[in-house]
């Protein structure tokens, strides 16, 4: 009770809201204050895209994870004791030279959260649900990333209940790179499908 | 429903703004919204699914409101929809903490055992078959029109597809508005641009799941 509200900033109605459905549901029993900051905690400190890069390094690195990650991404995400809520079915799509994936959740915003935490706003945006599977190429190169026109787009809508996680492929150069390493240059964007990885200066071998 | 959600293939909303180095939530009250949220399914708490109730936002609100605000409107609609919250507790709540009042803290051990429990991989689910429709099969998607609660986008509906693979069926996205427990099989569909915007000139395929409720023989 020491930080008296006389000098706080003025809230805004979406906290206020937010404070006063918390504080009811916290009288009806409804939560628990702590709870709600272990789902904070969580997906602030623990769950995000470095789960999904690690899983991407080590596709890279074990053909046989790679194999199990494409057949059954759950039970692939399972083994690195990854799963829970938006990840109870999870599909890995492979990009080639030839075909690159990207994913996109036209009808709201589902996301692979166990394996890439929350979603960005863009990502919840309606640019980039409307566009994405109209025209792609478009938006991918206002992410700065053009595809060769040889190059077959896949875009996923996880319009059901199965979340998507993009494997891109692996750079050249980057054979000196041990797992966590490799993990660096997996980004959330190369998940979503949006970017692919980049090698820089200082990694190249 | 025919709702604003649904958004593929809509044009006019301008470019995507990717902003670098974005934080999990924003701001706090972000986290809390989620945090009661994930709490509230983890624990069997009375509010339904985030889908159905986020589409059923009226359109204008849903497009001005940010991903955050629409869930916490969402979770008043679904409280206030099962008798938790009386139409003007959040509003004379807010009065009491504009007028220096706190959000009391409770602490439960158990509810956050739970949803540690909510975010650990699972037994999987037990794939079945009784698909009507095999890999490689052309289908088209039905014109379906309903204010029930469905995941049909439009832009494929009356539009043919072929099947790319069989997914296990699941439980109907229309059953929580109809009362029902059905389950049906569900299909990941290939669609080619071509077939879903003609005149774009677009050479890419777009795949979408869908229970095969939603599909019938392409002719």
């Amino acid at each position: 009770m020491s930080e008296g509200h006389h000098h706080a900033r003025e809230k805004s109605p979406s906290e206020l809201r937010t404070m006063a459905l918390e504080a009811l549901l916290v009288e009806r029993g409804l939560i628990s204050t702590d709870a709600v900051d272990a789902v904070v905690e969580q997906f602030q400190n623990e769950i995000g895209p470095r789960r999904g890069a690690r899983m991407v390094a080590r596709a890279w690195v074990d053909p046989a994870y790679r194999e199990r990650l494409l057949a059954d991404g759950t039970a692939a995400a399972a083994e690195m004791g990854y799963g829970g809520a938006e990840g109870e079915r999870l599909v890995c799509v492979a990009n080639t030279p030839d075909t690159h994936n990207a994913i996109v959740c036209t009808l709201c915003s589902c996301y692979p959260w166990p394996v890439l935490g929350v979603p960005p706003v863009w990502y919840k945006s309606p640019p980039y649900r409307a566009r994405m599977v109209r025209e792609p190429r478009v938006v991918l190169r206002e992410f700065g990333l053009e595809l060769p026109e040889a190059t077959a787009i896949r875009i996923w809508d996880s319009s059901a209940e199965v979340r998507y996680i993009v494997l891109p492929m692996r750079p050249d150069g980057t054979e000196h790179l041990d797992e966590e390493g490799l993990a660096d240059l997996v980004t959330r964007d190369c998940m979503v499908g949006v970017a692919v990885p980049q090698v820089t200066e200082g990694v190249a071998a | 429903m025919d709702g604003i959600h649904d958004m593929g293939g809509m044009q006019g909303f301008g470019a995507v703004a990717p902003e670098p180095g974005e934080p999990a939530f924003h701001e706090r009250w972000e986290g809390r919204v989620f945090g009661m949220s994930l709490t509230l399914w983890a624990t069997g708490g009375p509010i339904g699914g985030m889908r159905s109730q986020l589409e059923r936002i009226q359109p204008g609100r849903y497009l001005a409101s940010s991903y955050y605000e629409r869930w916490e409107h969402a979770l008043e609609e679904m409280l206030a929809e099962r008798g938790v919250l009386a139409p003007a507790d959040v509003d004379r709540r807010i009065e009491g903490l504009r007028a220096g009042g706190r959000v009391p803290e409770r602490s439960d051990p158990a509810m956050v055992e739970a949803v540690l429990a909510d975010m650990q991989p699972r037994p999987p689910a037990e794939p079945e078959g009784g698909h009507r429709f095999a890999a490689g099969q052309p289908v088209r998607v039905r014109r379906i029109s309903t204010a029930v609660h469905n995941r049909c986008p439009r832009y494929v509906r009356g539009v043919s597809g072929v099947v790319e693979r069989l997914l296990a069926p699941d439980w109907l996205p229309e059953n929580e508005d109809l009362g029902e427990q059905r389950r049906a099989p569900c299909y990941t569909v290939s669609f080619a641009a071509s077939d879903l915007w003609p005149d774009d000139g677009a050479d890419h395929t777009v795949l979408v799941d869908l229970w095969e409720t939603y599909l019938e023989e392409a002719g």
